[in-house]
């Protein structure tokens, strides 16, 4: 098995790509995609550090199902709403939602 | 350098890949499906770091039902609506967001590297990930249930608890819009 530093870095990577989505995209979906990309960057953070060779926690692996849990909620409430904000204004571009009334 | 050096190693490649391609590509089905792929190597990642459990859950909730939710999103809208046009990667666009995604990739490469030695010096050992099973892998299913049902129990009620709201405010906005259109 290769080196928990692997792992850490990998984890590190995906955590910047989310971010770098959520600061360079406009459409609205790219941008969900982003905060996915960096839920599964802690996930995978939390796991790595949980398993060594001084022993394995389980503590982190409930918290990580907790966290999949959670974030599918948000997911699927982000994505709802952007469905309703598709219908509205007829456009996912973040840049052309600027009128506030419904 | 053995075989599951190899394997691991392309495994993570893969992950970073398709994490990429899911944020670039510009047709939207195509980053889903990229999306998609990512959360089943991730799945695979957990099964190797000893969390079988947890890489269970990811494929089953991230791998399958979040991605059938997206694609469900994508095809109530106008077909090739939000599709970008043009080429499908504009490098020179794209100069900018790169640039600021590589100083952000380095500074927290260098941070998780940091804490990792900080973690090794108070525990005073080097420490690496399991070559074999270890013993405690046998009990370690046994230990996850129990910390989810008896520690974290509180924690599991308020999941199922947010579920079940997300759950409803997503039939609550579907139902609004059908209203509207009736």
């Amino acid at each position: 098995m290769i080196g928990l530093n692997w792992y850490l870095a990998a984890s590190a990577i995906l955590y910047s790509i989310g971010l770098y989505c959520l600061a360079t995209k406009r459409n609205l979906i790219k941008m969900i995609i982003g905060v996915e990309i960096l839920l599964n960057a802690a996930h995978l953070n939390f796991i790595a550090l949980s398993t060594t060779t001084a022993g394995l926690d389980p503590l982190a692996r409930t918290y990580v199902i907790v966290s999949i849990g959670v974030g599918a909620g948000v997911i699927a409430l982000a994505l709802s709403l952007t469905l309703l904000v598709y219908r509205h204004y007829r456009t996912l571009d973040v840049r052309k939602m600027r009128r506030l009334k419904w | 350098m053995g075989l599951e050096f190899v394997v691991e190693v392309a495994l993570i490649a893969f992950l970073i890949m398709f994490a990429l391609l899911a944020v670039e590509l510009k047709k939207l089905a195509y980053a889903v499906a990229s999306l998609g792929l990512m959360s089943t190597v991730l799945s695979i990642i957990f099964y190797i770091l000893y969390a079988p459990y947890v890489a269970v859950i990811n494929l089953l909730v991230y791998a399958g039902a979040v991605i059938v939710l997206f694609l469900a999103v994508l095809s109530l809208m106008k077909p090739g609506e939000e599709e970008g046009k043009g080429k499908m990667y504009d490098i020179i666009a794209e100069i900018p967001g790169g640039v600021l995604f590589i100083i952000i990739a380095v500074i927290l490469v260098q941070i998780l590297t940091t804490s990792y030695i900080g973690i090794q010096f108070a525990y005073g050992k080097t420490l690496n990930l399991p070559s074999l099973i270890p013993p405690q892998m046998q009990s370690m299913l046994q230990n996850v249930a129990e910390s989810t049902w008896r520690v974290r129990v509180i924690d599991v009620l308020i999941q199922a608890m947010a579920l079940f709201v997300a759950g409803l405010g997503v039939a609550v906005l579907f139902r609004r819009e059908r209203r509207e259109k009736e």
